[in-house]
């Protein structure tokens, strides 16, 4: 009698087909957990930047410097994917856009539009 | 692509458990005089079969009615006797449902989904006195149960279902929860509340999020999503 | 704790401090879009005016419990181990209550100092 192992599952997520909806989903989902971790962060640089004037201007030279724009285009992207989804969800909540075309076609727009945020977020800050 | 006067190429999903240490692809050709137009993948398959007799996979009534044949094919979940050939890119991969523990080759274990298919409780529930003749509906609260019925159990969208893969024995999966808002929505049934307490902890119906790819895949055309949104609503109109 | 309408009430706050969350987001960064740059002193002052002070506070709450539910769903979908789960939920709520109490110091200095 062979020995008893466990039966496998198919789960190669490279190879499952993600609808347009599903990378909206992951993108909110990611944007989430990412602004989540960099919470303390914002926090730390909001009291700094009342702190006194010195505190202000550190803020906003930490803010320049090239690390932290990576940062704050990370977290441009993250807010605006976030929201457009988070907006996209409230409607369904409410029973609007469910039909598959519909959500297809809003998911588009969450997708694209949240680059296009951070786009021009990097175009004004250049 | 249906090519005229082409082989057709196949990728499919193979696992015997007891010979194999691991699952593994194997490549099959379907001959250019096999290949018709109209061919639908199950009648590929059946094909092949005849060329590989060990190749296994479920199918019943080749009309997209009986939900046996479901299966991953070129990453998207469907049935394979309602999916044409002609709409395929080559090779044609086929794999066996997402998630669920495979039997071998094609042939899942659906055990769990069904477990969680009778958690929903997919039946009328009335204890009032049978009356003469049927419970009667209006013609509105008949229409209420479009969309709903037609259900086939083929398992396509639970196992789309990120949520479900990751929690499969907790949270039921669209196609229980869409059977659950079937009988809530049934004028008939009378357990509404037992049905929504049921529902309300944190995992058989909040692990949905949206995704939506239950209603991206489902063969019949059935919106499980729209259906747990109005579990949802139920469930806040009654705590107001 | 009874399990009774937790994913109810879970689901329920995360959307309503969602809809505050975005509503005051849009509002602000719009305002603070059209007055920029903003300097230390306006910066300061506009902070310290009670309206912002108070709906600035409400935010950062709400952002806390928004996050919550958020990530306490993002454990429950991938960790299954119960121990780790409840120790990656007690310090996410370790952190956004430092960070809640952290921006509330920071109000309370500014309107503090601004009425001196």
């Amino acid at each position: 009698m062979a020995k008893q192992k466990a039966a496998p599952r198919y789960l190669n997520l490279f190879r499952i087909k993600l609808p347009v909806g599903g990378v909206t989903s992951i993108g909110h989902r990611i944007s989430g957990v990412l602004m989540f971790l960099l919470i303390p962060l914002a926090v730390w640089l909001f009291a700094l930047s009342l702190e006194s004037a010195e505190g202000f201007r550190q803020v906003n030279d930490y803010l320049d410097s090239p690390p932290l724009l990576a940062l704050s285009l990370l977290l441009v992207w993250s807010l605006s994917h976030h929201l457009l989804a988070g907006i996209r969800h409230l409607f369904f909540d409410i029973d609007i856009g469910m039909e598959k075309e519909t959500a297809r076609a809003s998911a588009w727009v969450v997708n694209i539009g949240a680059l296009l945020i951070t786009l021009l977020y990097l175009v004004r800050l250049l | 692509m249906l090519l005229k006067g082409i082989a057709m190429k196949f990728s499919i999903y193979r696992y015997d458990p007891d010979q194999d240490a691991k699952p593994y692809m194997q490549d099959y050709e379907l001959p250019e005089k096999r290949v018709e137009p109209g061919m639908m993948l199950l009648d590929a398959l059946l094909l092949l079969k005849e060329q590989d007799q060990s190749l296994s996979f479920r199918r019943s009534c080749q009309e997209g009615v009986c939900g046996s044949d479901g299966m991953n094919i070129n990453g998207r979940n469907g049935l394979a006797c309602m999916t044409a050939l002609a709409d395929l890119k080559q090779p044609v991969a086929v794999r066996p449902l997402p998630g669920l523990p495979v039997i071998r080759d094609l042939v899942v274990d659906l055990s769990q989904f069904y477990n969680q298919y009778r958690t929903a409780k997919p039946w009328l529930i009335n204890d009032e006195p049978c009356p003469e003749v049927e419970r009667l509906q209006t013609p509105e609260q008949r229409e209420q149960l479009d969309g709903l019925y037609e259900c086939i159990l083929c398992a396509c969208c639970s196992t789309s279902c990120p949520s479900f893969w990751w929690n499969p024995d907790k949270y039921l999966g669209p196609a229980a929860l869409l059977q659950s808002w079937r009988f809530l929505a049934d004028s008939r049934d009378l357990a509404t509340e037992e049905r929504l307490n049921d529902l309300e902890d944190p995992f058989r119906l909040f692990r949905c999020h949206t995704i939506m790819n239950c209603v991206e895949v489902c063969p019949k055309g059935l919106n499980p999503a729209r259906a747990i949104g109005h579990i949802k609503e139920l469930m806040v109109k009654r705590s107001l | 704790m009874s399990r009774a309408a937790q994913g109810l009430r879970a689901w329920l706050l995360q959307r309503f401090t969602a809809i505050y969350l975005g509503v005051y987001l849009v509002l602000v960064l719009a305002y603070v879009g059209y007055r920029a740059p903003l300097g230390y002193e306006q910066w300061r002052s506009l902070l310290a005016q009670p309206m912002m002070s108070i709906s600035t506070a409400l935010f950062t709450l709400a952002m806390l419990l928004h996050a919550w539910v958020g990530v306490r769903d993002v454990l429950m979908d991938y960790v299954h181990a119960v121990w780790l789960r409840l120790m990656l939920m007690a310090a996410s709520a370790l952190m956004l209550l430092a960070s809640l109490l952290w921006v509330l110091r920071s109000l309370a200095l500014v309107a503090a100092l601004d009425n001196a």
